[in-house]
């Protein structure tokens, strides 16, 4: 009886499985092959079914080959409190896995599993990116593995959320909901909706070109219509944006209808929608950022938009894990919630302001965009449509100013503040312990003005601030990094 | 109550990571550089000879230059970016150092990650080269792959990198 403290082949039985495997995605790359020797009158094997035998008795001879080698060279072991997996033929890897990191280990049985009595064990890290490795083991191995896993891992850190009593409630008013679905920017939707259109459009050319050919003409008169007179697009647009907005107030009241949150020290649980009543839930240990944005109307009404942005791992997916709270400006409840009483008063460490640097970066494309724009009008004679260009590389420098002046980075004691944003103030709560990655990186242009860019990941978002003074980059990259390290040391 | 800490900071004892000694990989990692980039430009070569060949000759000998041209300044710049790209341990972290047009240092704290790998691919193999690969949760760079390394100094930087997690855990 093995104890799985030396490399460790999986259960016998497992070959079946695999070579099931590689069976099923050998045939499904060499079905164009069947189907192209039915018709292949040319072949050396006259039969048609002795053709097809052929091919897939060397799919299964390939299948065999593979599956073995890739049995034979897949190998794991515990030691040291690590999972330790060895597989790949042309591309071997030995992958070490600390127990403590094992995120979940989920079971599989599909038919063949359950014929062959064998469970497919499915091992998720945190690490999004990285492949689920599977194990195929017997009950027996099944439930060795799993107290070997026990034995090892070492016990958890528990953090120590804020003291809350259990079962407290808090609504969120439905004319607060609306007020702020109205104060969006609805010009996104209108793009959604345009590009929407576009698809429906493109799906005309399968309609009979003489249909075709009478909607062209008629577009091609009515365009030539309005080109005379740009200003009858106005009511176009006004009539769309209507429209727009009708959408994101319906879809806003379908999804957050009569919210209503009961929190306790460690769980928010959200209910909401019109139709069907959803919920959705919050582990203080897994939510890893508040982004809190305010544009111009929700400063002015006292409103806000939030989202609490989760550790996202295989199991969970980007947005599905994410609510978006609209309404009365709640942020300092929940920020309280998460950082702790105290959080508004935390003097700072550092702020960091970003330079020009941002507005170069957030011009360029529009402004690249806007000269091909003008281009493509001047060459077809439309002179008086270039104001929609010139128009729109204006509100692009706005943006540009506006985006160079919300974006700065503060580091406060136990967490830090990434500040965005366009036309809206957007600032993002993140804790030191939630970062896992901190990048810095020049440019071309570093040498000259001596600016960098620091890239914040976390489990769940990822954060870039551009054009920041090259000594203040540094200094704060040093600090997150001792800063995480100090919260992960005292189990913050 | 949640707490909050308050740690002293030493940033006095603490080696910056632009004043790092950046260790270097292994010289022959130029020639894979080197093989790994002309087997691409190669690619795209025969792809622009497949697509424009039946239609448009001139135009596939002026994409077949371009290519070309991207190839020799790809070239040039190996050296370089060879000569710039390194890794480097620290007590809590570890660094890689890479790019030339934009030069990058990314950093990731041993206490957050999740696996770490020792790799070789067909082409490392024939120089008999690995690569480690340190796994973390990010969202986005969730994955630093230090390549280029001789088989002793991959399983030194796993060993000590494994010893690193089980110390920040414990």
């Amino acid at each position: 009886m093995t104890d799985f403290s030396a490399p460790h082949r999986m259960s016998p039985s497992a070959f079946v499985i695999i070579f099931i495997k590689s069976l099923k995605s050998i045939i499904g790359t060499s079905i164009i092959l069947i189907f192209a020797n039915i018709y292949d009158a040319d072949s050396i094997i006259g039969n048609v079914w002795l053709r097809i035998l052929a091919i897939l008795a060397i799919s299964a001879a390939l299948a065999l080959v593979v599956s073995f080698a890739q049995y034979y060279h897949k190998k794991f072991y515990i030691k040291d409190g690590y999972l330790i997996f060895t597989h790949g033929i042309i591309q071997r890897e030995t992958a070490s896995i600390p127990l403590d990191r094992i995120h979940s280990l989920r079971t599989k049985q599909g038919v063949w599993y359950r014929l062959l009595d064998l469970k497919g064990i499915v091992i998720d890290t945190l690490a999004l990116r990285e492949e689920e490795i599977e194990l195929i083991l017997d009950e027996g191995d099944w439930q060795r593995l799993l107290q070997r896993i026990r034995q090892e891992e070492q016990p958890k850190a528990t953090t120590e959320p804020p003291v809350y009593r259990t079962d407290s409630v808090r609504r969120f008013a439905n004319k607060n909901l609306l007020l702020d679905a109205l104060c969006q920017n609805h010009l996104k939707g209108m793009a959604i909706l345009g590009g929407f259109l576009s698809i429906i459009f493109g799906h005309l050319n399968d309609i009979p070109y003489n249909t075709f050919d009478i909607i062209d003409n008629y577009a091609e008169s009515y365009f030539d219509e309005i080109a005379a007179d740009p200003l009858r697009i106005v009511p176009v647009l006004a009539t769309v944006y209507v429209i727009v907005l009708f959408l994101w107030i319906g879809r806003a009241l379908l999804r957050y209808y009569d919210m209503s949150l009961t929190y306790d020290r460690k769980l928010l649980t959200f209910t909401h929608g019109l139709l069907s009543r959803a919920s959705s839930r919050f582990a203080f240990d897994k939510v890893c950022t508040i982004w809190v944005k305010r544009n111009f109307l929700e400063k002015r009404f006292g409103l806000c938009t939030l989202i609490l942005r989760q550790a996202l791992n295989v199991t969970a997916k980007k947005e599905e894990d994410n609510l978006k709270l609209y309404g009365a400006d709640s942020s300092s409840f929940f920020l309280t919630w998460w950082l702790g009483e105290d959080y508004g008063t935390a003097p700072d460490i550092i702020t960091s302001k970003s330079g020009k640097g941002v507005f170069v970066h957030s011009l360029l494309p529009d402004l690249l965009l806007s000269v091909a724009a003008t281009a493509v009008l001047c060459y077809f004679n439309l002179y008086v449509w270039t104001y929609v260009p010139a128009i729109y590389l204006l509100i692009s420098v706005v943006k540009g100013i506006m985006t160079m002046r919300h974006s700065k980075i503060t580091l406060k004691d136990s967490y830090i503040v990434v500040y965005g944003g366009r036309f809206a103030e957007i600032e993002n709560y993140i804790k030191y312990r939630n970062i896992e990655v901190v990048e810095i990186r020049s440019t071309p242009f570093t040498r000259w003005f001596h600016r960098v860019t620091l890239s914040i990941s976390t489990a769940g978002s990822n954060f870039s601030v551009r054009s920041l003074k090259i000594a203040e980059a540094k200094l704060i990259y040093e600090l997150l990094l001792l800063k995480t390290e100090s919260t992960s040391a005292n189990k913050f | 109550m949640d707490t909050i800490t308050n740690c002293q900071l030493d940033l006095e004892t603490t080696t910056p990571v632009d004043e790092l000694r950046f260790e270097r990989l292994d010289e022959k990692f130029q020639s894979i550089h080197i093989i790994s980039t002309v087997l691409l430009y190669l690619m795209f070569g025969a792809l622009a000879l497949f697509l424009l060949m039946i239609d448009d000759s001139l135009w596939c000998i002026i994409t077949e230059c371009v290519i070309l041209s991207a190839l020799i300044l790809n070239l040039t710049i190996l050296r370089k970016a060879y000569l710039f790209r390194g890794y480097a341990l620290r007590e809590h972290d570890i660094s890689l150092r890479r790019g030339v047009i934009f030069p990058t240092v990314t950093t990731i704290p041993y206490s957050r990650m999740q696996q770490v790998s020792i790799g070789q691919n067909p082409i490392s193999k024939i120089f008999n080269l690995y690569s480690v690969t340190v796994v973390n949760g990010a969202q986005t760079q969730s994955s630093l792959i230090i390549q280029g390394l001789t088989k002793e100094t991959a399983n030194q930087i796993k060993n000590l990198v494994t010893e690193k997690i089980r110390c920040e855990h414990d």
